[in-house]
């Protein structure tokens, strides 16, 4: 979560900060000023196109430009690539300033909210938007992670949900759930001396029951052990670590696979919020990865909310089978619309 | 029953609900709004609507079930884990699954519809508190649970379905992931430093002073250094 705080009048400036327990890092977004009696005032949502500043930054000069896909920077970024990056201490916590590049991609140059909407074309140049831009966020030796990931609808994070856009962080330090993914990958290869997520693919496939959807190089399943109501994971069923790397050859497959899921979840779910995560390997040491890492996207639609339970222990309850809400998503008739 | 599903990648359990599951359209539709006095369950009077008490507070004599209790536990009506039953484990390809065992409680914090937790008195609050407590200690001596956790969702947004004050407790077969990343943690400061990373906390919050929000002589509340939360804070007490 994201989030915004000044404290009086002194602006102080944006922080990394480790949780010395658990070690999870948290950016403590303090450019984006909010005062904390502001936490209480509901956030305006953006829907017209007349309000619409993406539709007037899309003619403005941005950062990168790519078949009708403009990146341009975060207009209150949460993280500054402009001072080096330094570690500090606080007595035994851990604090730097907020080091890193925050992006938008905007993702097509008309006002239409949803993804799904979009030309199989132009979401195959958003997934290489996102490559190119990894590619070059990757060659900073500071950097450790680079995230691309969609905020879609007010419940998934948004506040301008008129406009299809996704965004880029690339960050100093490896996030937890990065460590917790490539650390369960390698402890499976070093026990089987086999590849966790291609043994994922070849039972999923197998057994069918949690395939949603698939085209040569992808598979959507919902997975086994769901967080979330429809929770889907996009799988390629090529073995490779990296996104920017993996999808050379496949972006015409990716691009096909996640309009027919996210028109899956529009026309089944009723236009839900969600988001997606490109999840790729750690960008240092790739080659540590190659074996165990097997890129992917999680693309959740937002129906739920996370209460207590779930945050006290990070054990979720889902409440519906996964192998129902794939039954359920197969059904969808896609073909329909498009 | 439901089932307990292992992550086969990050280690994550999650309870899936095979029985009450919802259809898949019942989501949109799901609007949470709380359940209204009128028809509410947990009110005094309407005891037989949920599942016979647990355990409760009330005076003696008073006899259970009925009106009259200050706190009242039962079994949650719609339980996410179910108390009847041995652990059963199964590996399916990459897979674990376990039977869905457990408990869910419901502790009802007080008779009042319209009192919250910031309305009761100090000697209510001690009561809830105490019956916390003694429900945790019940539930620790079954064998066959490993941990216990003790919740409370207030408001909508926050998960809440019934507005009458109330918090959950659910018993777990096995310890959940983010107990064991702060027990691991903890252990790995242990051996760095030799101290606790919780007593090193208090002392450096009440070094720089600015995160500290309220105390008294056994407890502090804090905001923690590195939240995930607009406004997080964390009670923790002074004595380890």
């Amino acid at each position: 979560m994201l989030f915004d705080f000044v404290y009086g009048i002194i602006s102080l400036m944006s922080q990394l900060r480790k949780d010395p327990i658990v070690g999870r890092w948290t950016i403590i977004a303090t450019e984006r000023a909010r005062r904390p009696a502001a936490f209480v005032d509901p956030l305006s949502v953006v829907t017209d196109q007349n309000q619409c500043s993406y539709c007037q930054d899309i003619a403005s000069p941005g950062v990168y430009e790519f078949h009708g896909v403009k990146v341009i920077n975060s207009s209150s970024p949460i993280l500054d690539d402009s001072k080096p990056f330094e570690r500090r201490t606080h007595g035994l916590y851990d604090v730097s300033h907020s080091y890193g590049s925050h992006e938008i991609v905007l993702e097509v140059p008309e006002h239409i909210a949803n993804m799904a909407d979009l030309p199989p074309e132009q979401i195959k140049a958003v997934m290489q938007t996102y490559a190119l831009r990894m590619q070059i966020h990757r060659k900073n030796p500071f950097i450790e992670y680079i995230l691309a990931y969609k905020n879609y609808g007010v419940a998934a994070g948004s506040r301008n949900i008129g406009h299809s856009r996704s965004q880029i962080m690339a960050v100093p330090v490896l996030p937890m759930r990065v460590k917790d993914k490539t650390g369960g990958a390698k402890q499976y290869f070093d026990l089987h001396e086999r590849f966790l997520f291609c043994d994922m693919v070849t039972q999923e496939l197998k057994t069918k029951e949690r395939v949603v959807a698939q085209n040569e190089h992808f598979v959507v399943i919902t997975p086994f052990a769901s967080r979330f109501p429809f929770e889907t994971w996009i799988l390629p069923k090529n073995h490779h670590c990296d996104f920017a790397d993996g999808i050379v050859g496949f972006e015409d497959s990716l691009a096909a696979i996640m309009k027919d899921l996210l028109l899956r979840f529009k026309l089944g779910l009723n236009d839900p919020a969600y988001n997606y995560m490109i999840q790729s390997s750690p960008v240092k040491n790739a080659s540590s990865f190659k074996e165990n890492y097997h890129w992917h996207i999680e693309v959740m639609p937002r129906l739920t909310r996370v209460a207590g339970f779930e945050r006290g222990t990070g054990f979720y309850i889902c409440p519906i089978p996964p192998e129902m809400s794939a039954a359920f998503l197969r059904e969808v008739d896609v073909h329909a619309r498009t | 029953m439901p089932e307990l599903r292992r992550d086969p990648v990050v280690g994550r359990w999650v309870i899936i609900d095979v029985d009450q599951s919802k259809g898949p359209l019942d989501f949109p539709k799901d609007d949470n709004t709380p359940i209204r006095q009128a028809i509410c369950p947990f009110c005094p009077g309407r005891e037989h609507q949920t599942p016979p008490e647990v355990d409760a507070v009330r005076p003696p004599k008073s006899v259970a079930n009925t009106p009259g209790w200050q706190v009242r536990t039962v079994p949650n009506k719609f339980p996410v884990l179910i108390s009847e039953g041995f652990l059963q484990k199964e590996g399916i390809g990459i897979y674990d699954e376990m039977t869905g065992l457990g408990a869910h409680e419901v502790l009802i914090e007080g008779p009042d519809h319209d009192k919250g937790l910031t309305e009761l008195t100090k000697e209510e609050m001690q009561a809830v508190i105490s019956q916390y407590q003694g429900r945790f200690r019940k539930l620790s001596q079954d064998s066959r649970f490993k941990y216990v956790v003790i919740f409370k969702n207030f408001g909508s947004s926050a998960g809440a379905t019934v507005e009458h004050t109330h918090s959950q407790l659910i018993a777990l077969p096995m310890v959940p992931k983010t107990v064991l990343e702060e027990l691991k943690g903890a252990e790995h400061y242990h051996q760095f430093r030799g101290s606790c990373v919780f007593c090193d906390i208090i002392s450096q919050e009440y070094q720089d002073k600015e995160r500290i929000v309220a105390e008294n002589s056994s407890f502090l509340a804090f905001c923690p250094y590195a939240p995930r939360y607009a406004f997080e804070t964390w009670i923790i007490p002074k004595g380890h």
